[in-house]
């Protein structure tokens, strides 16, 4: 093998396996993206499923642990009249967002305590939600 | 032999990388394929579907969220929990007393209550014995018919009137009736009632206020050249759109102490 010939063949050796690895590391990237928005749905549906049953309840405490919300790390983000989760991954991050009904607002802005106790009270025709640390 | 270990090496690394490739994949590959559709869980977290007992504007909430979002991923119709119809017949009309399955519901107590304008023409009231009951009172398609059905504790009713007739001007919102025509009078139509009674009202921002009776699902008003149904109700509420059925549930839609049975269909 001439040396010419060494240098065509492993400058297209190269060529082929960035080739290789740029898709499989897109197709890592949006599989990956696909199943953080898979994640973060599921996980902000039932976060409003337990928030917007409790509220019909209210007066009451609800203590909620992400970990048994949904199987992956999450964050859920609250102000006083949304939440939002966000779903964390190597290469990708999803974010899935609510705005609350207008009868429903939390006393709290920022990341939900992984675990935590809801706190339901009416006051006249609206439900405020306090949040506390959970044990 | 160095040529040998390095191309050993070389193949052990790439195996490696495309088994932890595979193992990434494996391990979402589940979520990839499955398919997580949670519209029907918001729909009904949303409007509050999980009550049993509603006011009516809890009604028109739930009819409110199904239309602002979602409309386009569920079907949705909110019906009387009997299908009530009303065929002519030679002697008079046959109403026809099914559940919204097909299935006969046996020894319903029906009456039906013939309006015109306010006035009540004809009463008729019997019990479907076996899914129709005739009634002897003619058929005139411009006429309103109140078909209200009852079985022990279990009220409904279903409202026939020409299209030309019904005018949706109620705001559940604030419980008014925001009419577009100066209205004279104001009858309500009670199905536990035979005839119209009349109410006072009294205007309000342009809108009447209307003093309803217990029961009362629709108003009759008296506007310049004739007379105009507007129901309190969204029933039926029947969009076109259609998906297979998930969810049916049958509700109490209360007014003022009296509760007519609804049912809600939900498909997605």
């Amino acid at each position: 093998m001439t040396s010419y010939e060494l240098v065509v063949s492993v400058n297209v050796a190269v060529a082929v396996m960035v080739v290789i690895s740029t898709v499989v590391v897109n197709s890592l990237i949006t599989v990956e993206a696909v199943e953080n928005e898979k994640i973060a749905e599921l996980a902000l549906a039932r976060l409003e499923d337990i928030v917007l049953h409790a509220a019909a309840e209210a007066p009451l405490v609800v203590e909620v642990n992400l970990a048994e919300v949904v199987f992956r790390p999450v964050e859920v983000e609250v102000n006083e009249s949304a939440m939002a989760v966000r779903v964390r991954g190597i290469f990708a991050t999803a974010v899935r967002s609510s705005k609350l009904p207008s009868y429903l607002r939390f006393n709290y802005t920022g990341l939900l305590p992984s675990r935590s106790l809801l706190y339901f009270t009416k006051l006249g025709g609206t439900v405020v939600v306090n949040v506390r640390r959970g044990g | 032999m160095h040529r040998l270990l390095a191309e050993i090496a070389c193949t052990l690394l790439l195996a490696l990388m495309i088994a932890s490739i595979y193992a990434r994949q494996v391990s979402i590959t589940s979520l990839m394929v499955s398919e997580i559709d949670v519209s029907l869980v918001r729909f009904v977290t949303r409007s509050r579907l999980f009550n049993v007992v509603f006011k009516v504007s809890e009604v028109w909430r739930v009819v409110e969220v199904y239309e602002k979002l979602f409309n386009e991923t569920l079907s949705f119709k909110l019906l009387p929990a009997l299908n009530l119809t009303l065929a002519p017949t030679p002697e008079g009309v046959r109403v026809y007393v099914r559940g919204w399955s097909g299935l006969v519901v046996p020894f319903v107590n029906i009456s039906v209550s013939r309006i015109r304008g306010c006035e009540l023409l004809e009463y008729g009231e019997g019990v479907a014995e076996l899914g129709y009951v005739d009634l002897r009172m003619d058929y005139d398609s411009s006429d309103i018919y109140v078909i209200f059905a009852c079985i022990e504790r279990l009220y409904t009713f279903s409202l026939l009137a020409p299209e030309n007739l019904v005018r949706h001007w109620y705001e559940w919102e604030g419980g008014l009736v925001r009419n577009e025509s100066r209205v004279e009078r104001v009858f309500l139509l009670v199905p536990h009632y035979r005839a119209p009674i009349e109410a006072n009202f009294t205007v309000v921002e342009g809108a009447l206020d209307v003093e309803e009776e217990p029961g009362t699902v629709a108003y009759l008003l008296g506007v310049e050249g004739g007379w105009v149904l507007v129901p309190r109700l969204p029933v039926p509420y029947n969009p076109p759109i259609s998906k297979p059925r998930e969810l049916f549930k049958y509700l109490i839609c209360d007014l003022e102490g009296v509760g007519y049975a609804l049912v809600v269909e939900v498909g997605g």
